[in-house]
């Protein structure tokens, strides 16, 4: 069964995404994880295809700019392929993927903060136009000119969080992950998932509470 | 009863919005919103935070280019070196394993070597001027038609290269001590030392027992040890013949006359 699934999937990589059931998934990447390992060059080229969007987006939340976003990507499928053959069968392999973009992200912000660039300067201000553009459907500029520091102050404040809760923050409420699988991506409990979620939205409340008082002031 | 109820509730506030209370948390919570205003405004302004949110995160769309940008490099670069199939067995960290296992078995054979040697005697080692050598000539008062290759044994010329106490000692007693024999040994030297030339050269050691002069006589091959004990007047000569050590031993308790005390 395995063997008939390899070959519908690596037929068509683009049909194996979102419609394919769970425990598919896991044997198909099972099996690529399997061809990989014994140096099949296609077969990992197909488990980058089949998880490269939700890894750049995720590296793209958690660094806040797209270059930063692109060697992550590159730096983490670097590593999945270096730790492979320490990949256990029978494991979520796109969990230990999450996992290992995680670690990726905070390497990279641990090297940034090393180098004295901070977050702020970083941030990708290319999705200014897209905020524009939703609030430019009302019409109205001064809305347009509000809904887009609003957004760039939310970015900002994600940027601020400590990385743990930010990793969680991410996962759980942008990337769509329930609070379990979060849980195991991030190799912790649901309930300090919980904790560290909660804490994250209070925080950025807070910051963006504190700017606006500040601008109106 | 409202100010607790309200500050618990702005604890929960992000994880009720967020549909994360469950069963009985869930239900007081809701329960209180209907009836408190502020809250109510909280929890409106946590639904509108993490909805705009999600809009100011909504990931852009970085085209194909991007994606293949990533792929083509990582291609390169992997195509540099192979996944190893299973974690090598000369990996550093079995390296470093098998280091420290080799350490502790070969601390634990020099352990159990040191244990099996017999002890230093206490009162002689503290001088030992010890010798465990072959007599290169004949002993103090033994007869001197004694050749040097009559007392010379390969096995005792052999062992001369090492520290004599330590081996030896079970040639004194089996304890180790040479406290006690000192006095069965006494007889013994006299008959040596007093044998001089009237010695008989075939017994080689004439002695007081006939079954170790049998013995003796025998074997051809005696090694001489000689031990300085404490008191410098005391010093303990020690021959036996070397072909025959195993049985020696087993009658050294019967047999202590090989000695010489001058």
């Amino acid at each position: 069964m395995v063997a008939e699934m390899a070959h519908i999937f690596l037929t068509d990589a683009q049909e194996m995404t979102p419609s394919v059931r769970e425990e598919e998934h896991a044997d198909y990447f099972a099996m690529l994880v399997t061809r990989a390992r014994a140096g099949d060059a296609l077969a990992f080229e197909r488990i980058m295809l089949a998880t490269e969007q939700r890894v750049v987006s995720i590296a793209w939340r958690m660094l806040g700019n797209r270059d930063d976003a692109h060697d992550a990507a590159q730096e983490v499928y670097l590593r999945v392929f270096k730790y492979l053959a320490r990949f256990r069968a029978g494991e979520d392999f796109r969990g230990w993927l999450y996992r290992i973009t995680i670690n990726v992200c905070h390497d990279f912000a641990r090297k940034k903060r090393l180098a004295g660039l901070t977050q702020f300067e970083e941030i990708d201000l290319g999705q200014e136009g897209a905020a524009f553009e939703a609030a430019g459907r009302d019409g109205d500029p001064e809305n347009l000119a509000l809904h887009a520091q609003q957004l760039a102050l939310l970015r900002r404040a994600l940027q601020s969080l400590p990385m743990k809760e930010r990793a969680a923050l991410v996962l759980r409420d942008l990337e769509g992950f329930t609070t379990e699988e979060v849980a195991r991506v991030l190799g912790s409990r649901p309930v300090t998932v919980r904790s560290q979620v909660s804490s994250a939205r209070a925080k950025i409340k807070t910051y963006c509470d504190k700017l606006l008082r500040k601008r109106v002031g | 009863m409202r100010k607790t109820n309200c500050k618990r509730m702005k604890k929960v506030m992000s994880l009720y919005i967020a549909g994360d209370l469950v069963g009985e948390p869930e239900r007081e919570a809701a329960s209180h919103l209907a009836t408190c205003d502020g809250c109510r405004q909280l929890a409106s302004e946590f639904a509108e935070g993490s909805s705009l949110l999600t809009q100011a995160c909504a990931q852009p769309d970085f085209g194909g280019e991007f994606y293949a940008g990533i792929r083509s490099a990582v291609l390169k670069e992997i195509s540099h070196y192979r996944v190893p199939s299973k974690p090598s067995i000369f990996g550093r960290r079995w390296l470093y394993a098998a280091s420290l296992a080799a350490a502790i078995i070969a601390s634990g054979v020099m352990l159990q070597y040191r244990r099996s040697a017999p002890e230093t005697p206490q009162g002689l080692a503290s001088n030992s001027p010890v010798t465990d050598r072959p007599t290169s000539g004949p002993a103090k008062g033994a007869d001197p038609s004694l050749s040097p290759q009559l007392l010379e044994s390969p096995r005792s010329s052999r062992r001369s290269r090492r520290p004599a106490v330590v081996r030896e000692p079970d040639a004194l007693n089996p304890t180790g001590t040479a406290r006690d024999d000192r006095k069965e040994i006494a007889p013994a030297i006299g008959a040596l030392t007093a044998g001089g030339p009237a010695a008989s050269e075939s017994a080689t050691l004439s002695g007081q027992s006939a079954s170790s002069s049998s013995r003796a006589a025998s074997s051809s091959e005696v090694s001489r040890i000689e031990i300085q004990t404490a008191n410098a007047n005391i010093r303990i000569i020690w021959l036996s013949p070397r072909d025959s050590r195993k049985s020696e031993e087993s009658n050294h308790d019967q047999d202590p006359e090989n000695g010489d005390r001058n």
